[in-house]
Order: C-alpha cells, then structure tokens, then sequence
C-alpha cells in the first residue's frame, strides 16, 4: 500500500510536468470553448445542446485517449530506457505494485482533466441557454426535452408461437418460396424473421399496437415521449407519412389521440402531455396508417420502431453516469498504455496501444466486416462481384471474418456503453450500464491488462 | 564465514532481435563473498563486471549457472530488503529534490514516517547535501548526485551494499569520504561489493578482488597475498646525510651481493589534496558545491549488520 503511494505520487508529479499532457489539456478545454462557435446547428434547442455537449466531449474524450496512450507507455518503458525504474524494482517492491501506481496516477489526471472539461461545457451550455436568451418555444423545449432524461421502454415483446412458425413455413413451401429439403433449422429461422418483419408492416387503412410494462404517470412539465421511426413504402427517404397515433390504458377510452404527419427514415418524437392516471398502469400506443394524400405501406423498424420515452432523473446526473463511462473507457485506456509500455520498448509500446485505440473507432466497421465477411463474395447466388479464384478468397474470408469476430466480440461491450449520445439526446444512462461499464471496462479489462504486464514483465531483463 | 553470495558457473549472453547470441558478457564465473568483507570486482571497459552486478540484483537473469544472494535467488522481494545498490550511472527523477528523492524509496520499505525522516535527515547530513536538500537533483552536478546514489543506496540499513563505481564522478575529497565511508560501513559488519577501474581505489578498500576480462574471471584472491613481492622487501629511514648514508649502503651491498637502491618517498597527490582543501575551507565560503566536513560520520541509523557477523 505505501509503496503504492508512493509510486502514484511520484507519477502524479511527472505527469503533472508533462509538456505532452500540458498540451493535451489546453487543447481539451480550448475545443470545449472554441468548438461551439465554429459548428451550426440546427436553431432548436436539442441542436445546441448536441453541439455543446456530445461534440465537444466527444472531441474532449478522443484528446484525452490520446493523450493516455502517448504518455502512458513512457511510464514504464521511458523509465526503463532511462535506467529510473531499476532503482524501484532493486527495492522490495513488485512490479504489480508499480503497475497499479503508474495506472492510478494516469486515470487521476484523466480524471481532473475530464472533470474540468465537463464542468466547462455544462457551465457553457447553462450559460448559452440561459432563459433570458430564448423564445417561449425554446425554454419549453428546454425543461421538457433537455433538462429531463429519460429511459426509453421497449415494447413487449409478442412471443412467436410454434405453430404460427410451422403453418408460415407451410405457406412458404406451398407457394414455392421455401424448397422442402432445406434443413429444418434454417426454415425455422426464416420464417420467424418473416413472421417479425410482416408484424411491423402496416399497409393503408391498417392498424397496429403495441404494450408496454406498468408505467408511472408523468407530472405536467415532465411529459411522455414517444420515438418511432419507420420506412415507407414510397420509396422516398424522407417523406412524410399522416399516422393516428393513440396512447392509453387498454381498454379504456385512450388518454391521448392525435393526428400527425411523421417524416419517414429518421426518428421523430412526438411529445404525449400529462397522462392523468392514478397510479402505474401499462399502456397501449396504436398507429393507423390514414395517409390519403398518397397512400403507401408503412414498415416499423424492426428493433427500434417504437420507444416510449419515460422521464426519470434529471440532465446533471445523467452527465456524471456519461462522465463516469468515459472515465472508465480512459481507465481502459491508460492500462492499455502501460502494459504496452511493460512490453515493448517506447516507439513500438505507443505504436500497438494507438492501434487499439484505432480497433475501439473501427468498432463498428469491424462489427460490419464480422457480419459481411472481408471480400463481399456472394456465397450461393448470383455472379461473384470481383472475379477472382473462388475458393481461396472464400477461404480466406472465412478465416478473417472469424477473426474480426472475435476482436467484435471483445468491442461489443465497449460499443453500446458509448454516453454521449444518450445525454444529448436526454436519454437516460442507467446505474447498472455505469456498473455494466465498470464491471467491464475497469474490472475485466483493466486486470487482463494487469495479469499480462505483470506475466510478462516477470521474464524481462533490465540491463 | 557465512558465503553471502554464491555464484556458480556464472554466464551472461546477450541476444539480439532474433536469438542469436551477440555478445558473451560473463563466462563461466565462479566466486564466492563472504559476510563482512569488501569484495572488488576490477577489469578494464567492457569486461563484465556491471553485468555482473545486474545478475547480483536479479536485474538480469543469468544464461547459465546458479547464483545465489542471502540464500535465495537474487528475484526474492525479502532478498531486495537487505540490498543496497547504487547503480554506475544516477538516473534520479530530476523533479524531486534530494530530500524527496531520499523520503520516495525510504517509502518503498516498511518503515515508520518519523524513523523515514530521521533516516532522511541523517542521510543528507552524511551526503553533505544538507543545505541543498531543497534543490531539485535535476540542477545536481554529477559528483552531487553521485552522493544523493549513495545515500539512497543505504536508506534501508542493507546487509549487503552493492556499488557500482561508487566513486567515478565524485572530487578527490569526495572520493576520500565515499571510500571512508565504505570502510567504516564494513566495519559494522556490512558485506559489499564494490566494481572499479580505479586501483588506488581498490586497493585501498578491497579485502579480495576478482579480476575480469573480456567476461573471463583471471584472478581471484586477497588483494595482499596477490600484490605482495615476497622477494623483495623496503626498509624506511629519516632521510640522512651523504656521509653516513654511503657507508650503510656498502653494508648493504656486502651482506647481499646486490646493489640497493634508495629514493625519497613522494607526498601522495591525494594527501596533498586534501590538505590544500582543507586549508582552503577556513577562507573560501561555500555557497554552491558539497560542505566539506573534516571526516565521513557514518548516518547513526545504520546499524551493525542484522543476523550475521
Ligand atoms: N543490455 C545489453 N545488451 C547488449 N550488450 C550488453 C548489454 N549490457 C552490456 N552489454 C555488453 O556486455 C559487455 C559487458 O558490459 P558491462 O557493462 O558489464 O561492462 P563493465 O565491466 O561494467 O564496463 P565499464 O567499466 O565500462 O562500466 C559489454 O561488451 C557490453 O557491450
Ligand atoms: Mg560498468
């Protein structure tokens, strides 16, 4: 423990008179100020609050990412290649302990940076949407859409029964669009995916419904939101589309009933004011599709359709959850430099932890690539696309793809712990994706990086 | 005597990128040191003798042989507790001044926060560093923190001290103080290992040597039985007139059948030195270098050796 300390105080102190770091920190807070001024939005409120919030700490977290990864090898390997570290480790000291020292120090500077970043565009955003600034219109917008978060409640799910499967799959095969010796797995698969895809389409004139779990009534100025985002028919990405929506008790005569036209393609919200029902109660929302001007069939996203956004909490903790993740993900991060550092000498130690930060800002694509495979050779039909020898490009699509799948499935849990997005868009981060993030990021992550410094560090020569 | 180390067949190669052996720094080096002796380890640029001392410290890992420090393997976190080491070159954290430096690595060991400032302070005193204890060791001039390498070498009391070139660097009064303080350390029964190129050096301080060569042990013994020419032998006199002095020397040349030879001993360049210093400290203020102090007072903390004698 006191050797701990005093390891972290010293680190603290170099890092602390690091130029690199000095640099780093001036360019943080100076994208915080300056980055607002120089992008536009889109005149709403929302807009603004993406600008001050996700972009310039979506600016400030890669800076800091940075910044870790090019000083946290040095801690090690830069004291090794200046001979300080062998007077440490000629003391009854272990290297875990120094490891943990070094780590520690790292993540504290990150996190005075970060903290100071954050406080910064949360005082500026306050100060920008002052009230005495903005229309009736905008404050109402701000207390309803920003300045409350809120969880996003799926749907229940409508389980697919067995037999609905068996009689699509029959249908299938009748009409000639399954061929009957196709294993029974696959067919099952498909005509579940049918099954999902035919509920969410909603031709003209049509209706469709869906539950959600006992909710708690909302006060006047905190209301329900609903989210939904569809396709239409028309072949137009934006077009709109006139819908009755209705949001109630089921059974019941609905609380709330509107007529609206929603632009196809992207999410919309739709605010639904005070629900005046005693106490929690589940909800049914219905959509008709009554386009007249010109009818077209409406197709719900198939995961993300519709989401009732529900107030709880309110914008300041939910940005400390969000500072928390991106602490955590920077944590990650500086123990990813140091072990690098306990490996490698310095050019190559900052080399192959700027490549994992690379991995973390590919992590969709490496996702794509994991799903498509690397050459994008059509497997069973139609002509290959690039005319190349078959076989060995399949091969080695084959071997990649399960490559990129694994490296997608350490990243899978790092991708949807992504905050910024859900604090500017008032989306509710939980206590238990910050544990998730923890547990995770710090507890998983943070100790294999641990195990294979210290594994590793135990066979390297000091000369 | 107990053996403190024990080193068997003893070879270092070190390997390039791919393995392949680049150079053969120790070979086949076979020594013991016992407890309460100074051991030199001597030998010309290149010839081994720091790496051997990493391979002491568990810094290296030997290619071959066995080695054994206190009686464990060298790694051994209770071995480093009794270890001192002062490495060739100072590598301090330049941000720190003297004192913090000495507070961190009194912070690596178990030790009390009044026992740790007292080791401090006594440390400093002993340096001579004292008065500069709140300048950073980054603005040190090389013998400065040649003392500030030492110091922290003994911040634990060690049982063994390991010194690498303790006093390259360091004025000739410095020199002085590092190599009385050396002896007075192995008067308390400390072991320690000490490597130099600087034979006055040694031969003052050394109870046995080894002598290395291109990684080759080729000599090993006490440094009397290896220095001494038992077939001559010097007889000192006050200096004496020519009158009487023709007459003893064909006495002389009777008794023996060979013709002596005579000279007057010269003053020491060293003595001479640190006369001229210490006159000078009476009328010189010192402002910016070490205090010279009359003579090297050991830190009281540093105890007679734990365990063995
Ligand atoms: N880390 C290393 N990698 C490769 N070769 C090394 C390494 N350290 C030392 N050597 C080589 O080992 C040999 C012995 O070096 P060592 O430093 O032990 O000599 P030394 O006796 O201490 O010399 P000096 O008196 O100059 O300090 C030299 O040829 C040196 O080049
Ligand atoms: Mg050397």
């Amino acid at each position: 423990m006191r050797s701990i300390a005093a390891i972290f105080q010293l680190t603290l102190r170099s890092l602390l008179r690091s130029r690199f770091l000095l640099c780093v920190t001036v360019l943080a807070l100076s994208v915080v100020i300056l980055l607002p001024l120089t992008i536009e939005d889109d005149g709403t409120v929302s807009g603004r609050v993406q600008v001050l919030v996700r972009y310039t700490l979506g600016a400030v977290t890669f800076l800091l990412s940075v910044g870790t990864l090019g000083t946290g090898p040095g801690l090690v390997a830069g004291e090794l290649e200046s001979r300080r570290l062998q007077q440490v480790l000629v003391k009854p000291v272990r290297f875990g302990q120094v490891w943990l020292g070094k780590w520690l120090a790292l993540v504290t500077v990150n996190a005075l940076i970060l903290g100071g970043a954050v406080l910064l565009a949360h005082g500026l955003m306050r100060w920008t949407l002052r009230e005495s600034r903005l229309t009736a219109g905008q404050i109402e917008e701000l207390h309803s859409k920003v300045n409350v978060t809120r969880v996003a409640l799926a749907p229940e799910d409508v389980l697919l029964s067995e037999s609905e499967i068996t009689a699509n799959i029959d249908g299938m095969i009748r009409s000639g669009t399954l061929h009957s010796d196709v294993p029974e797995s696959a067919a099952r698969m498909t005509a579940a995916q049918r099954i999902r895809f035919e509920r969410n389409v909603v031709p003209p004139g049509g209706t469709k419904r869906w539950s959600f779990p006992a909710v708690r009534p909302a006060p006047a100025d905190r209301p329900f939101l609903l989210r939904v985002q569809f396709l239409s028919s028309a072949n137009e990405e934006t077009r709109e589309m006139e819908g009755e929506w209705t949001v109630g008790e089921p059974g019941r005569d609905p609380a709330f009933r509107s007529r609206v036209r929603l632009r196809a393609f992207l999410p919309q919200e739709l605010v639904i004011p005070t629900m005046n029902f005693p106490a929690a109660v589940p909800l049914e929302v219905t959509f008709r599709n009554v386009e007249a001007a010109a009818p077209a069939t409406v197709l719900f996203h198939v995961d993300r359709g519709v989401r009732l956004l529900v107030p709880a909490g309110s914008y300041g903790m939910n940005l400390f959850r969000a500072y928390g993740l991106i602490l955590f993900k920077l944590a990650l991060l500086a123990a990813v430099g140091i072990t690098m550092g306990s490996l490698f000498y310095t050019p190559v130690a900052v080399f192959t932890g700027f490549f994992v930060l690379v991995l973390f800002g590919f992590s969709g694509y490496i996702g794509w690539v994991a799903e498509t495979g690397v050459f994008y050779v059509p497997h069973d039909h139609g002509a290959p696309e690039i005319a190349v020898s078959g076989k060995i490009v399949q091969a080695l699509d084959l071997a990649l793809k399960s490559a990129y799948r694994g490296v997608d499935r350490m990243l899978a849990p790092l991708r949807d712990l992504e905050p910024m997005e859900r604090v500017a868009g008032g989306e509710r981060i939980l206590w238990r994706d910050v544990g998730r993030g923890l547990g995770i990021m710090v507890g998983v992550g943070c100790s294999l990086m641990a195990a294979l410094a210290i594994g590793v560090f135990r066979r390297r020569e000091m000369g | 005597m107990s053996a403190i180390i024990q080193a068997d067949g003893l070879e270092k190669v070190f390997r390039d990128f791919w393995r392949r052996p680049r150079v053969r720094a120790v070979k086949a080096l076979t020594f013991e040191v016992h407890a309460g002796e100074v051991f030199g380890l001597l030998g010309p640029n290149g010839s081994g003798k720091s790496t051997t001392m990493k391979m002491l410290l568990g810094l290296l890992h030997p290619t071959a042989g066995r080695l054994t420090v206190l009686g464990a393997p060298p790694r051994d976190v209770r071995v480093k507790s009794r270890i001192g080491y002062m490495p060739e070159e100072s590598s301090l954290y330049p941000f720190l001044t003297a004192e913090e430096t000495l507070d961190f690595f009194a912070r690596l060991f178990p030790l009390t926060a009044a026992e740790r400032r007292r080791r401090v302070a006594e440390l400093l005193e002993m340096a001579g560093l004292t008065h500069a204890r709140h300048r950073l060791v980054g603005e040190f001039s090389k013998g400065m923190a040649r003392r500030i390498c030492l110091a922290q070498a003994l911040i634990n009391d060690p049982d063994l001290i390991l010194l690498d070139e303790p006093t390259s660097g360091l004025d000739p009064v410095g020199c002085r103080q590092v190599k009385d303080c050396i002896l007075a350390l192995a008067a308390r029964g400390k072991t320690i290992v000490l490597s130099s190129h600087l034979l006055a050096d040694v031969e003052d301080l050394c109870g046995r040597i080894a002598i290395l060569y291109n990684g080759v042990l080729c000599a090993l013994g006490g440094v009397r039985d290896l220095l001494e020419e038992p077939e001559q032998m010097q007889i000192f006199l006050p200096a004496l007139s020519e009158d009487r002095r023709l007459p003893i020397l064909a006495w002389l040349r009777d008794q023996t059948g060979v013709e002596p030879r005579w000279d007057h001993p010269r003053r020491n360049l060293e003595r001479f030195f640190l006369e001229t210093v210490r006159e000078a400290r009476g009328r010189v203020p010192d402002q910016t270098g070490v205090r010279i102090s009359e003579e090297i007072r050991l830190a009281p903390f540093l105890s007679g050796s734990r365990g063995e004698t």
